[in-house]
């Protein structure tokens, strides 16, 4: 620590979790790493011996795997998508969260997309996709999307990375080699000159623009992927904005649950602070409205109109054998939301990090309850299908949401949890940025 | 047969979307990051930041 | 070329099953076992499933003898991603099972639910085994990819290839499946639909006949003729 050239506070608060790893968070990288392997060897026993391993049957050909799938490219929403929707409104306050949230699209499209391969049967024919890939397929607009949007948001995430890698390079003089060579290479030789700077901010906001739909059309596409087939209540027209709502719903939640540990974790105390708990929990509430909108729209629909096939389903949801896991999501999707979000002492790091425990394993129920009761009552339905986890699918399972962790901390670990040039320059241009708990924040200055 | 049917249903001319957009985006955001960078080419009196 | 379709009388279907046990040795389905059968892991390209209708005591029992529907319209073949499944020119809805990757989009686009996956490893014991079917067309296919019932492909190659040795003219008559060929009460009927001298073709035409799920559009090329 004592060679460094002299570092402002902002500075020393980005460069300490990359400098120095307590013993804490190893013992935290450990345990995510054993639900991994744990995950990683059930998939080994399920490529040896075949999907049986699973609960899945006919008809119910898609369990949890596809759950999954929808959920995790769901949350990967949030991150650019809130984000670029900060940036193109000017929110002053979104500068110190925005890397938290666009690292988590990400990582959360790669666990999406693994997903998709865990629950492949002939995983060794993936790339059958590319070389005789048909486009009137619905799989094919998700490899499309999907693609096109993680190579984006991994470009969206890099931009303002940039002048940081230059920063780390330039300034930390005592970095391990492989830091000092890997910050070198990823500044490109940046300089900082104004017209970089100039060139940078006007492409990021490009792409902010850019990713908007992107992200939308991702999660059609996802949801079409269940709407095109005849599946009595997913074939439904409600399915592509129903889907992009859960995704944002889910995505702000898991932004919450990561922002709160990595500001203790990473002590940003002082650069997330009251602000972005009151303004994105507000969001986190709207998004809750819009959800319920949905849900209510699709079920009594549904309900209303009675047609026996989709009936059949929803019955199940609402007052059959799925009527648990529907209304607990309810509750955790709306009731909870609700009763702490809309008082303005529930729209704290504690209230929030609640709240989002909530929404995200609500929303999971939710992927569920779209994916398998519609499978258990197809339209020619002589019997009632069944599904029922098993171990293998519940390790696979953990082990994903165990591995995006690791990344996900692994890569603040190696990269600056925040933009510092561009908390610098809310600071320079009067944004205060710079919030304690303690302390009201002030109003941003007219730009 | 229609055309736009041929294009949809035939084997691999969707692996080809896949690969074309992705390469293209590709190279867009390569050639954006060069842009970038050669704004340090500019000429400028100072350097304003850092 | 004949557009291939079957005709199953309900009247004089006896649920006795044959046609799933001819299916089963034509076709070299595995064996499932009782419990992963209870499980819902059987594969049976021809099932004879039973259907209680109404409730005690104004119930009804019946029993459909229950194919792949061979769609005209298929939605199986609209969602496969690789055209692992596809409708040849003969109008059959077959399976490439060396590109097939295992996704079963199509097991759950289908809306009869007609298409079985592979769980595990095929297996049979050994007396089974011994009796499979030689034919290369249907070895056993390997785990983790789709199949369902074809009409029989197999046969119609080889009715095709008898007919050229004998330097004859091939006919609808020469193609039978096991499941029609076996039918021990004569309820199946195969042929040609688009010639109308043919008897599938006129039963089809039958005021008694009727399609599952017809109303989805689907243009399934097996008929039902309902008990009268």
């Amino acid at each position: 620590m004592s060679d460094q050239p002299e570092l402002s506070d902002l500075e020393r608060t980005v460069f300490s979790p990359l400098q120095k790893t307590s013993l804490g968070f190893w013992m935290v990288l450990a345990a995510l790493g054993a639900l991994v392997l744990w995950g990683a060897l059930a998939y080994a026993i399920q490529l040896r011996d075949g999907l049986g391993v699973t609960g899945l049957d006919r008809p119910v050909y898609w369990g949890i795997y596809l759950t999954n799938f929808v959920f995790f490219t769901g949350i990967s929403m949030a991150g650019t998508l809130i984000s670029a929707i900060l940036r193109v409104t000017q929110a002053g306050w979104r500068r110190s969260i925005t890397r938290i949230a666009e690292a988590i699209t990400a990582f959360a499209l790669m666990l999406g997309a693994l997903q998709i391969l865990i629950d492949m049967g002939r995983v060794d024919r993936l790339l059958n996709v590319l070389v005789f890939g048909r486009f009137q397929s619905p799989m094919l607009w998700d490899f499309t999307c999907i693609g096109a949007y993680f190579l984006s948001s991994v470009f969206y995430l890099y931009l303002p990375l940039i002048p940081d890698m230059a920063r780390l390079r330039d300034k930390w003089t005592g970095a391990p080699r492989w830091r000092r060579w890997l910050y070198r290479v990823l500044a490109l030789g940046w300089r900082g000159t104004a017209e970089q700077f100039r060139r940078l901010e006007k492409l990021i906001a490009i792409m902010a623009i850019v990713l908007i739909p992107t992200a939308a059309l991702v999660h059609t596409v996802v949801s079409w992927l269940f709407g095109m087939t005849l599946e009595p209540m997913w074939h439904s027209t409600i399915f592509g904005p129903y889907f992009i709502v859960g995704a944002i719903f889910s995505g702000i939640a898991l932004l919450f649950i990561f922002m709160t540990l990595l500001r203790r974790a990473w002590h940003l105390e002082n650069y997330i602070g009251d602000k972005q708990y009151n303004y994105l929990g507000l969001l986190l509430l709207a998004m809750s409205a819009f959800w319920i909108y949905f849900t209510l729209a699709e079920n009594l629909t549904t309900f209303y109109g009675a047609v026996a096939d989709e009936m059949n389903v929803d019955a199940a949801k609402l007052l059959g054998s799925f009527s648990p896991l529907f209304w607990g999501m309810i509750v955790l999707n709306a009731v909870v939301p609700f009763a702490i979000l809309v008082w303005r002492r529930g729209r704290t790091p504690l209230g929030t990090f609640v709240v989002s425990v909530s929404v995200v394993i609500g929303m999971w129920l939710e992927r569920f309850l779209i994916v398998i009761p519609s499978l258990t009552r197809p339209r020619l339905a002589f019997d009632v299908g069944i599904y029922q986890p098993t171990m293998t699918e519940v390790a696979i399972t953990v082990g994903s949401f165990a591995l995006l962790a690791l990344l996900y901390l692994a890569f603040f670990k190696i990269f600056p949890i925040m933009a510092m040039w561009e908390v610098e320059e809310a600071v320079g241009s009067g944004q205060r940025i710079v919030i304690s708990d303690r302390e009201p924040a002030l109003q941003p200055s007219v730009h | 047969m229609s055309l736009g049917y041929w294009l949809i249903n035939t084997a691999g001319i969707g692996g080809l979307v896949v690969v074309v957009v992705f390469l293209v985006l590709v190279v867009v955001y390569a050639r954006l990051l060069r842009w970038i960078l050669d704004g340090g080419k500019v000429e400028e009196p100072t350097d304003a930041r850092q | 070329m004949p557009r291939w379709g079957m005709v199953i009388d309900l009247d004089k279907c006896s649920a006795c099953q044959a046609c799933t046990v001819a299916c089963r040795m034509e076709n070299n389905t595995p064996v499932a076992g009782p419990a992963q059968a209870a499980q819902g892991r059987a594969i049976l390209w021809n099932e004879v499933i039973p259907s209680v209708e109404g409730e005690y005591p104004n119930v009804k029992m019946r029993f459909i003898p229950r194919p792949c529907m061979q769609c005209d319209d298929p939605p199986c073949v609209k969602v496969c991603p690789v055209q692992a499944t596809y409708k040849n020119e003969d109008g059959i809805v077959l399976i490439d099972y060396d590109r097939c990757i295992g996704c079963r989009f199509c097991t759950v686009a289908c809306p009869y639910t007609v298409r079985y996956f592979n769980w595990f490893e095929p297996q049979w014991s050994p007396e089974l085994r011994a009796h499979l079917n030689p034919d290369p067309e249907v070895a056993p296919r390997p785990k983790g990819i789709v199949e369902k019932c074809t009409f029989c492909i197999q046969r119609l190659h080889k009715a095709k290839q008898a007919a050229q040795d004998a330097g004859r003219v091939f006919q609808a008559s020469d193609y039978v499946p096991a499941c029609v060929e076996t039918c021990t009460e004569r309820a199946r009927y195969f042929g040609d639909l688009d010639d109308p001298t043919s008897l599938v073709a006129q039963l089809a035409k039958s005021p008694r006949a009727v399609r599952l799920l017809e109303e989805l559009g689907t243009q399934p090329k097996v008929f039902y003729l309902r008990e009268g």
